[in-house]
């Protein structure tokens, strides 16, 4: 359990890097926190040839709401987002409140265990891409945006087109992932993220996000969105479920419809930690949660 | 008492001292094997089969060889001379056709079967240079079932006392489980690991190798390693350091030992290897799969007549030192602390395409305890009983001890040397408040908790002999030296026959040093498994350092039994069960044990409390599962899953000293096993409780999917 060989380089910023990347292509693998890297290279499941260590670049690391939009540096930790700050235009630092700012918290509580989740980053897990990552589920359950750069260029990937299959997301090797953007989420949003794994801090078994927005003069469901992972190489949207949710009050009946509705939706493939079937069984019982959990923070 | 406040001089044994061996683990002094290196040293790494089942065509090295910074490299040709590792414990000549080769020859029997060594100046490129070797396989298929037709059947253990077929006739009842236990082990902080030294002598035996990492049974290790190298008995050095836990699975003789051992001699200078994670899933000793089929005969009350068992104890790819070990174990220990007057046991041992097995803490009685509590509880649910009422039926009552089992283990008749079982057990439902438990947890399921309690009892077994050699000095500065061919894996042993010395010489336990583990040092010793070292050295200490104090002079002595001491408990779980994901939570668990006398009850606490640990990832999470084609499935702690201290539940200790051994002066029994034997069985008639459905829960480990399952059904 010792790496292959490997050449590193460290760059101090983000022109450097983009210069590495651009040198290197697909022999370069960019190290952020190392949680997963480090021990698939220790277990030479990744043999990178030159890993691009970002650590000591500066600016990725930061947070700011504009325009209902929430941007997270790439290189912003996990623990951070365990009780999210922004920093004001005018310098100041301030904690992110409304739904998004009550959301991220309680699923940073399931990212790894503490020593993970000070090292790890939010980009780091965006751009491996595990399908059961929380990050991931909540990216595309949101529509995240993911900010993109490259020498002489940037663009933006939404999160349906991002995330292609396991471990594989649309970047390409001279690219580097500096940021992802969240809506924030208005007043009218309920959002819930329900999770189960076989030990705190272990990928989940099934996750899922629900996040619905309510007409403010009926309570009724103006939009609905469910996210779910560890149903398939990537996480997944389910738009019978959420058609369903639409037009809708909410309610406990109305969720265990939705929620049988998601667990027929999904066509999870079974592995050691759980069947297909069983896989089924968890998308019931976590898509209802997180709407029951979404409807009980409506009060 | 605050450890500060503690008087020096006073007694000694039963007071909860702090450990000896801490401060050089608190301040970074530990040397573990992984710390200990020598100038020139080279590092090994073992090219493994990844086919489960397979005839090895050919091992070819050259491309390892053109490598850089190897020196070595080899295939079986290079140590065919060396023979197959022998039976240390409970060997028969039926299994000796299943002993493992240090390196696979002309078949590979498993995932991780070592086919080739690579010797070079650096452990990475030792192991850049291992993925070199081209090993031809030709696959065979492979058996991944103890009870497949196809499994290699070399011996079947038997038993039968009382007349069986007689208690079965006149039965009221037959009781009938299937019940599987399933394989895991003892995953030690430490993985496993060797380093051995070439030291030149002037000495009698002229060269020497001296071994670090060397643990558990150090003496019989060297010599065993120097009878198969064709070496004299005293040209092998153990230097046991530093050990991180050994569980039954560290320390005993591996390929890999005689590997590293043989090339340091070959190649006149060190060579160190270091077992990673992956390996150590692979290649260290499974455990505990075994598949159980038992029948009770009951009588009108409730009362077990007989019980006649089969199972199937899948063994894996060869038959190691512990030889049939755990299985005789189990037949051994399978009617418990129960009177069933007639028994008839067979254990199959069958060969599979799997890591070869061993013993695991608890060995043979985690596996024995859930399938005979299981089936006490379906006892119980047939009568219509209360578990714990059908349990003080079936008590064997204290008037009866010493009670003869009518069975042999470990070389020796199994009698149970003392105990109050009856009493410990009301002990037990005392302190949980057992009748209005029950209520609550009823009122709880009533309102839609899936919550629940379950009981189970065990006797287990410490104090192995057949002997201990103890030398006793004192030192200039007042202090006293204890020497003991005894080993630590952690446990505590140096504080306790500090403990046990101090006592009786009226100096502080601190004054004592204890050593053990060196080879050089004193002439044969036993080492450390069975939960002996307490027992049976501590009662050498005991009469050494009797001697010196009434002789003023250096004592020698030997402490030698021919029978083991018995040590006993109830366990009781309250889990709840999540109807949504079948996942399971221990909410609350409580031991009551009796080791006859504590010489330290926080030591035995920590050993009750880690033994949990391990007896919760056993009834819950730990499963080495393979696939259909013998690949296995966990490798890593990512799907070998390990419970965490957000999954280990509180653990409620109820340390009793009512029954104190018989069969050595100071009424020590061991205290390394009972915190894992009856995690299993209360876990599992918890999770019935829980759901209410009595029965349910018929294997282990009772992951989510199965409980999910279960509530389907």
């Amino acid at each position: 359990m010792k790496p292959a060989r490997f050449a590193y380089t460290a760059p101090d910023t983000v022109e450097g890097t983009l210069d590495a990347l651009d040198r290197f292509g697909d022999e370069a693998k960019v190290l952020s926190g190392g949680q997963s890297l480090v021990p698939m290279m220790n277990f030479r499941l990744a043999r990178p040839e030159v890993i691009v260590d970002i650590g000591r670049v500066s600016g990725l690391d930061g947070m700011s709401v504009s325009n209902g939009t929430l941007t997270v540096g790439a290189r912003v930790v996990h623990s951070r987002l365990e009780a999210p700050t922004v920093s004001t235009p005018d310098g100041r630092s301030e904690s992110l409140g409304g739904v998004l700012g009550s959301l991220l918290p309680v699923v940073a509580r399931f990212v790894g265990h503490l020593p993970i989740r000070v090292r790890g980053t939010f980009g780091g897990s965006i751009a491996h891409a595990d399908p059961a990552a929380e990050w991931c589920i909540l990216a595309r359950t949101l529509d995240a945006e993911m900010v993109a750069l490259r020498q002489g260029g940037e663009r933006t990937i939404p999160a349906a087109d991002f995330f292609e299959t396991v471990f594989t997301t649309a970047l390409a090797a001279e690219e580097l992932l500096v940021a992802v953007r969240l809506p924030i989420l208005g007043e009218d949003w309920r959002a819930g993220f329900c999770e189960f794994s076989r030990r705190a801090g272990d990928f989940a078994v099934v996750a899922a996000m629900t996040a619905v927005r309510l007409e403010p003069a009926t309570g009724a469901i103006a939009e609905a969105r469910i996210g779910v992972g560890g149903v398939a190489g990537v996480p997944v949207r389910l738009p019978a479920a959420e058609a369903m949710l639409v037009g809708e009050t909410p309610g406990a009946g109305l969720h265990a419809a939705a929620a049988e509705a998601a667990a027929g939706e999904v066509d999870p493939v079974g592995d050691l930690h759980g069947s297909a079937a069983y896989r089924r069984d968890l998308v019931r019982a976590m898509v209802a949660r997180s709407l029951a959990q979404g409807a009980g923070a409506s009060g | 008492m605050g450890e500060s406040d503690r008087p020096r001089g006073g007694p000694l044994i039963g007071e909860s001292v702090l450990r000896l061996e801490d401060r050089p683990l608190l301040v970074g002094e530990g040397r573990f094997l992984a710390d200990v290196s020598f100038e020139g040293e080279l590092h090994l790494r073992v090219v493994r089969s990844d086919v489960a089942h397979g005839v090895l065509r050919g091992v070819y090295l050259d491309d390892v060889l053109a490598a850089e910074g190897v020196v070595a490299a080899w295939s079986a040709d290079e140590v065919a001379h060396v023979p197959a590792i022998e039976f240390r414990m409970t060997g028969f000549d039926e299994l000796r056709p299943y002993c493992q080769r240090i390196l696979a020859g002309e078949y590979v029997r498993y995932v991780g079967d070592p086919v080739a060594v690579v010797i070079a100046e650096d452990p990475y490129l030792a192991e850049d240079a291992a993925e070199l070797a081209f090993v031809d396989i030709e696959p065979l298929e492979p058996v991944m079932e103890a009870t497949s037709p196809g499994a290699p059947a070399p011996l079947a253990l038997e038993h039968e006392q009382g007349d069986v077929d007689a208690a079965f006739a006149g039965a009221h009842r037959i009781v009938e489980l299937r019940a599987t236990v399933g394989r895991h082990s003892g995953i030690p902080l430490e993985t496993r690991g060797l380093l051995a030294r070439p030291v030149d002598g002037d000495g009698p035996e002229g060269n020497r190798v001296e071994l670090y990492g060397i643990a558990k049974v150090p003496h019989y290790n060297c010599a065993t390693i120097a009878n198969m190298l064709d070496l004299e008995p005293g040209q092998v050095i153990g230097r046991e350091g530093h050990v991180g836990g050994g569980f039954g699975v560290r320390g005993e003789l591996y390929p890999e030992d005689l590997l590293v051992t043989y090339a340091a001699l070959k190649l006149g200078r060190p060579v160190k290897w270091v077992e990673d994670r992956r390996e150590h899933m692979v290649a260290a000793n499974h455990s505990r799969e075994q598949a159980y089929h038992v029948r009770a005969a009951v009588d009108e009350d409730g009362v077990v007549q007989a019980i006649d068992g089969e199972f199937f104890h899948d063994q894996g790819g060869y038959v190691r030192t512990h030889g049939a070990t755990v299985p005789n174990l189990s037949v051994a220990l399978l009617p418990g602390p129960y009177l069933v007057p007639s028994y008839r046991a067979r254990g199959r041992i069958r060969l599979t395409n799997k890591t070869p097995a061993g013993t695991y803490r608890a060995p043979g009685r985690f596996e024995s305890t859930f399938v005979r509590e299981r089936l006490m509880d379906r006892v119980a649910n047939e009568y219509d009983l209360d578990p714990v009422e059908v349990r003080r039926r079936n008590l064997i009552p204290a008037e009866a001890m010493p009670f003869d089992r009518g069975v042999s283990t470990l070389g020796t008749s199994l009698v149970y040397d003392s105990g109050d079982y009856q009493r410990l057990l009301e002990r037990l439902l005392t302190h949980i408040g057992y009748e209005s438990l029950r209520e609550s947890l009823a009122q709880r399921r009533e309102e839609g908790e899936m919550i629940g309690l379950g009981i189970g009892m065990f006797v287990e077994k410490s104090g192995l002999g057949p002997f201990d050699d103890v030398r006793v000095r004192r030192l200039d500065d007042g202090g006293v030296e204890v020497v003991t061919g005894a080993a630590s894996v952690g446990q505590g042993m140096e504080t306790a026959m500090a403990q046990i010395c101090g006592d009786v010489l009226g100096v502080d336990y601190t004054d004592v040093s204890v050593r053990h583990g060196q080879t050089d040092l004193i002439g044969r010793g036993m080492g450390a498994f069975a939960s002996r070292v307490t027992v049976m050295t501590g009662v050498a200490v005991y009469l050494a350092a009797t001697e010196l104090a009434a002789t003023g002079e250096p004592a020698e002595v030997t402490f030698n039994t021919d029978h083991m001491t018995y040590p006993y408990g109830a366990h009781a779980a309250v889990v709840r069960v999540d109807a949504g994901t079948g996942g399971v939570a221990v909410e609350r668990y409580i031991v009551a044990y009796d080791v006859g006398r504590a010489v330290n009850p926080m030591l035995v606490e920590g050993q009750i409390i880690g033994g949990v640990a391990q007896g919760v990832g056993g009834a819950l999470l730990e499963l080495f599962a393979y696939d259909a084609d013998g690949q296995p499935l966990a490798t890593s702690f990512m799907d070998y899953l390990m419970p965490t201290v957000a999954e280990q539940p509180p653990v409620e200790v109820l340390l009793s000293e009512d029954a104190p051994s018989p069969l050595n002066p100071l009424g020590l029994k061991g205290a390394g096993e009972g915190g894992t034997t009856a995690c299993g069985a209360a876990i599992a008639a918890a999770i019935d409780d829980a759901i209410s459905r009595p029965g349910a829960v018929t294997s282990l480990p009772a992951t989510p999917e199965l409980v999910r399952s279960l509530l389907r059904t």
